[in-house]
C-alpha cells in the first residue's frame, strides 16, 4: 500500500493570512491528511530532494501571526495626515503623503525584519532537517501549490521519479502567465513556460479547478509538443469560512453602503475597468454612486493604479483599498455590502464569484474564462474591456433593488456550495481513479 | 616563395569557417617555409571587434551605400572595390607592387572582379590561386531568394556563377574543399586542381575552464546536453530549426541543447524561440561567441555534439573538429560531405530526418554517455597540420608547369 505524499511547501514558506493558493493547500491538506496513509512533506530547494514534515508543523507553523485589527493598510494610511495636513501649502499636502507613505512602508518592511529575526535564528537551532524521503514505489506525490516558486523542481521531481518509481498527482490552478505574460512582472512569464513544461512532463495526473483551465492546459501540451497526462477537474470550495465573530474593519473611510470586489490588486482583476466604470456612475449621480471596496493584498504592476486613485479628488472617497484583512473582516464585508463584482480580465477559477454566491450575494463579473462556469444564469456579464457594460449593470443593481433581490433570491434557492471537505474528497476520487496506491 | 592571400574578411577573432580555414592553409604555407601576406578586404561595421591592419583595404561611400542597400551582396560588392572606387584601385595596385608576390591567392571568387583588370598593369605579374571554399552560387541561391526580389536574385546569382566559373578558368590553380566540387571546378576548365578538405583544431582548455564549465552546465549528475556550435550563417539555424525543432518540448526536465557561436545571436528571431520562448529557453541554453578555451572546454564536456546541417556547400569544419573528441556525434549525411568515410567511425550516428533526428537525440541523452576514442589515423585525416602543407606543396608544384593567367584571355 503506497503513501500519498502530499507537499505542503506553500504552507511552510507562506507568512500571512492564507488566501488564494495558500489556502487551497491548507484546506485540502488538513482532510486528505486524516486518512492513516497520507503525510506532509517540503520540497527543499538547495538539495533537490523532498523531507517529511510533522503534520502540525506543516499545517500550522508558526511563523503565521494574525494582523493586528487596529492597523488597517492601505488608503487609511496613505491619506494620513490630518490636522498637520491642514497647517500646511495644499502645493505641499501631497508631497507629504507620498513622504508618509514611503516613509510607513520602510518602517513596516524594517519591523518585518526585526521581527523575523527571532525566528531564523529559531529556524537555525532547530538543528539538521530531517533525512531526504525515499519513495517507494506504490507512492503518489501530490503537488498542490505554487512549485513554480521552488527552483528546480521539475527537473528534481524528475529525477526522483526516474530513481524511485513514484507517480505525481499536479494541481494547476492556472497557465494564465504563459497565455498573458504582460498581467505579471518582467520575465515571470517566461519562467512559469518553462515550469509548466516541466509540469507536463512530471505528471501521471493533473487535476485543474475548471473547463477553461483544463482547455488551457491542453492547448498548452499541444503547443509544446509534449504528452497530456489525464486531467480532473476539482471544484473549488467556495463554503463561508466559518468565524468567530465577524468584524467591520477599523478604517475611517469605510462607507455604509458599499460595492464589494475581493481580489488581489492587480492589473489582471482589472482595477482600471472598476475605476472607469466608477468615474461614469459618478457623472450620472455622485449621491447613489455608493463606495466600491477592494480588498485584497497588493500584487502586479498595481501602483500606478493605487497612486492614481489616491491622488483623483473626484473618486478617492468612492473607491477605498483594503489590504491585510483578516478573515473576520472578510466575513463581515460579505455579509454587509450591496453585492459583488468582478472585473477580472482572465481566471483558472474566479473564486470570489463563488464566494459571493456562497453569501446569497449578487455578482456583476466579467464574462470571460472561467466566470460563466461559476456564474451561470446568477450573475450578470459585462466585458472585460468595457466600462459603460459594468457601469450601466453596476446602476441596475444599486436603482432596481427588486431585480437585486430577485437575483438573491434565485442564489438563495439554486447555488449549491462547496465544502473543503467535498473538494478534498473530489481530489481523492481523483488520485483513486488514475493513480491507486 | 612571396604568397599574398586575399580574402573578404579579416582572419581575427576567428567567427566562422571561413577564416579558420584560410588561417590554417597561411600556416601551411609559412610551415613550408614561404613568407605569406593577408590582405583583408572587409567592411568593418560587419566586424566590429577585428582590428583594421594597415595591409587591409576598406569600402568607401559608394560601396557601403550599396551593402547598405542590398546586405546580402556583400561580398559582392566587396570585391567590386578596385573596380568602383579609383582610390582603392590605387590602393590595391600600391600593394601588389610594393609586395610583389609571386602567388596571389583568392579567397573565394569574389575578389577576381578587382585584381583581373589589375594584373596586367603589374610589372611582375603572379600566379594566381584560386581557394574555393564552395560552389558559390549554391551557396548563395537561398540567401539570395529569401532576401531579394526574384528578378535580382537570379541576376546576382548569375553573375556569381559568372565569377565563380570565369576564375576556375583563368587561375593556375585551384584549391577546392571535397571532391566533388574539385569535380566541378575541372568541368568549368580548371587545369590543376588539388583537394583540401576541411579540416579542424581541438582548441585547448584548463582544468579550471573544465571545473568551471561542468559546474555550470551540469549542476546536477544527472543533466544531459547536446552541443551545437556555429557561426551566424543562417542556413546553419535553419537546420538547426528544422532537425532538433522548431518546438523543443521533446526534451526532458534533464535535457538540455546548449548552442554557442555566432548563432546565438540569430535566435531571437528563431522559431526555436518563438511564441513559447519561456518553455524553448527552459530546454536550450545560447552561450554566444565563446574563448577558444571555453569551447575546447564544451567540446570535451557536452554528452552529445550535434550536427543539423541540411543546407551550405564546401564541406564542415564542424564535424572535423567533433570528429577530433571522443564524444558522440549525431549528426546528418550532409553534415558529413567530404568526409563521407568517416561516418562510419566510432560514436557516429546518423539521422536524415527531423524524427529520426529527434528520437535519436532523446535516446543519446536518456543513456549514460560513452566515449568513443578516435583513432590517429583519424586524427591525421582531420588536423589542418597533418594533412595541409603537402596538398599546397602539391599545388606549388604544378606551378612550374602551368601557363601563366594573361595567356587564358
Amino acid at each position: 500500500m503506497g503513501t500519498l505524499w502530499i507537499d505542503v511547501t506553500d504552507l511552510k514558506r507562506w507568512k500571512g493570512p492564507r488566501t488564494g493558493i495558500p489556502r487551497v493547500v491548507s484546506h485540502i491538506s488538513t482532510h486528505l491528511l486524516t486518512d492513516a496513509r497520507a503525510k506532509p512533506c517540503v520540497f527543499d530547494e538547495k538539495a533537490g530532494v523532498f523531507r517529511p514534515v510533522e503534520a502540525a508543523d506543516a499545517l500550522f507553523p508558526g511563523a503565521y501571526v494574525a494582523p493586528a485589527p487596529a492597523a488597517p493598510q492601505g488608503s487609511a494610511v496613505i491619506r494620513g495626515g490630518g490636522r498637520l495636513k491642514r497647517l500646511l501649502p495644499a502645493e505641499l499636502r501631497d508631497p507629504l503623503r507620498d513622504l508618509i507613505f514611503a516613509a510607513y512602508r520602510t518602517l513596516r518592511g524594517l519591523w518585518a525584519c526585526l521581527k523575523a529575526f527571532p525566528q531564523k535564528i529559531h529556524a537555525k537551532s532547530e538543528g539538521q532537517p530531517t533525512d531526504a524521503l525515499g519513495f517507494q514505489k506504490g507512492d503518489v506525490l501530490l503537488a498542490l501549490g505554487s512549485t513554480w516558486g521552488s527552483r528546480g523542481y521539475g527537473e528534481a521531481v524528475w529525477r526522483l521519479k526516474r530513481a524511485q518509481g513514484f507517480r505525481v498527482a499536479h494541481f494547476i490552478h492556472d497557465l494564465i502567465p504563459v497565455r498573458f505574460p504582460h498581467f505579471f512582472g518582467p520575465g515571470f512569464g517566461e519562467a512559469f513556460q518553462a515550469w509548466a513544461l516541466d509540469a507536463l512532463w512530471i505528471s501521471d495526473l493533473l487535476i485543474t479547478n475548471s473547463e477553461r483551465s483544463a482547455a488551457d492546459v491542453r492547448a498548452f501540451a499541444a503547443e509544446v509538443d509534449v504528452r497530456c497526462p489525464p486531467i480532473e477537474i476539482v471544484r473549488l470550495a467556495d463554503e463561508p469560512l466559518k468565524v468567530s465573530a465577524p468584524r467591520r474593519p477599523a478604517h475611517p473611510a469605510l462607507a455604509k453602503e458599499f460595492v464589494l470586489c475581493v481580489g488581489t490588486l492587480e492589473v489582471r482583476k482589472n482595477p482600471e475597468l472598476a475605476y472607469q466604470a466608477w468615474k461614469l456612475l459618478l457623472e450620472l449621480s455622485e449621491a447613489e454612486t455608493p463606495q466600491l471596496v477592494w480588498v485584497g493584498s497588493e500584487g502586479w504592476l498595481s501602483h500606478d493604479w493605487l497612486y492614481k486613485v489616491n491622488q483623483d479628488p473626484a473618486i478617492r472617497d468612492k473607491i477605498l483599498w483594503l489590504g491585510g484583512v483578516s478573515d473576520e473582516e472578510l466575513d463581515w464585508l460579505y455579509t454587509h455590502c450591496l453585492f459583488t463584482i468582478y472585473p477580472s480580465q482572465y481566471e483558472g477559477w474566479g473564486l470570489p464569484v463563488a464566494e459571493s454566491f456562497a453569501r446569497g450575494k449578487y455578482v456583476v463579473t466579467a464574462g470571460n474564462s472561467s466566470m460563466p462556469e461559476i456564474g451561470g444564469a446568477l450573475a450578470d456579464y459585462h466585458s472585460p474591456w468595457k466600462a459603460e457594460e459594468l457601469a450601466s449593470l453596476v446602476a441596475r443593481a444599486i436603482v432596481d433593488t427588486d431585480y437585486r433581490h430577485a437575483k438573491e433570491q434565485e442564489i438563495r434557492n439554486t447555488y449549491q456550495t462547496t465544502t473543503w471537505a467535498d473538494c478534498a474528497q473530489q481530489v481523492s476520487a481523483a488520485l483513486d481513479g488514475h493513480l491507486p496506491r | 616563395m612571396k604568397i599574398l592571400v586575399l580574402g573578404t574578411f579579416p582572419l581575427t577573432p576567428a567567427r566562422h569557417g571561413g577564416q579558420l580555414r584560410v588561417g590554417a592553409l597561411i600556416e601551411a604555407y609559412r610551415e613550408l617555409g614561404h613568407e605569406v601576406e593577408y590582405l583583408p578586404v572587409f567592411c568593418p561595421r560587419f566586424y566590429l571587434d577585428s582590428p583594421v591592419p594597415e595591409l587591409s583595404l576598406t569600402p568607401g561611400a559608394a560601396t557601403l551605400e550599396r551593402i547598405e542597400r542590398e546586405p546580402c551582396l556583400e561580398d559582392v560588392f566587396i570585391g567590386e572595390l578596385a573596380v568602383h572606387e579609383p582610390e582603392a584601385r590605387a590602393k590595391l595596385a600600391r600593394f601588389l607592387e610594393e609586395i610583389s608576390p609571386d602567388v596571389v591567392q583568392i579567397e573565394q571568387p569574389y575578389l577576381w572582379a578587382s585584381l583581373k583588370s589589375l594584373l596586367p598593369t603589374l610589372k611582375h605579374r603572379p600566379k594566381v590561386f584560386y581557394s574555393s571554399h564552395n560552389i558559390e552560387h549554391l551557396m548563395k541561391g537561398l540567401v539570395y531568394a529569401r532576401e531579394l526580389a526574384p528578378e535580382r536574385a537570379q541576376e546576382a546569382l548569375r553573375s556569381v556563377d559568372q565569377l565563380d566559373r570565369e576564375l576556375a578558368q583563368a587561375a593556375d590553380a585551384v584549391l577546392a574543399v571535397t571532391p566533388s566540387e574539385a569535380q566541378t571546378l575541372k568541368t568549368w576548365g580548371a587545369r590543376q586542381v588539388e583537394v583540401i578538405i576541411n579540416g579542424a583544431t581541438l582548441p585547448p582548455t584548463t582544468d579550471a575552464a573544465l571545473k568551471s564549465w561542468q559546474e555550470c552546465l551540469r549542476p546536477q549528475p544527472d543533466r544531459k546536453w547536446a552541443f551545437f556550435v556555429c557561426s551566424a550563417h543562417r542556413p546553419n539555424l535553419e537546420g538547426a530549426e528544422n532537425f532538433l525543432g522548431p518546438k523543443l518540448g521533446y526534451l526532458a526536465p534533464h535535457q538540455r541543447l546548449v548552442f554557442a557561436g555566432g548563432v546565438c545571436s540569430l535566435l531571437d528571431s528563431s522559431p526555436l524561440t518563438g511564441e513559447l520562448a519561456g518553455a524553448a529557453r527552459a530546454r536550450l541554453t545560447a552561450l554566444g561567441v565563446l574563448s577558444n578555451e571555453a569551447l575546447g572546454a564544451l567540446l570535451r564536456l557536452t554528452d552529445l555534439l550535434v550536427l543539423p546541417i541540411s543546407a551550405g556547400a564546401g564541406s564542415n569544419l564542424k564535424t572535423a573538429q567533433a570528429l577530433l573528441t571522443d564524444r558522440p556525434i549525431l549528426a546528418t549525411s550532409f553534415a558529413f560531405r567530404g568526409f563521407e568515410e568517416l561516418k562510419t567511425a566510432p560514436g557516429v550516428f546518423i539521422a536524415d530526418t527531423p524524427t529520426e533526428f529527434r528520437e535519436k537525440l532523446t535516446q543519446l541523452l536518456a543513456v549514460p554517455t560513452v566515449a568513443y576514442p578516435r583513432s590517429s589515423e583519424l586524427h591525421a585525416k582531420l588536423l589542418w597540420k597533418k594533412f595541409a602543407p603537402e596538398k599546397l606543396k602539391a599545388a606549388l608544384a604544378g606551378l612550374t608547369a602551368a601557363t601563366p593567367v594573361s595567356s587564358h584571355h
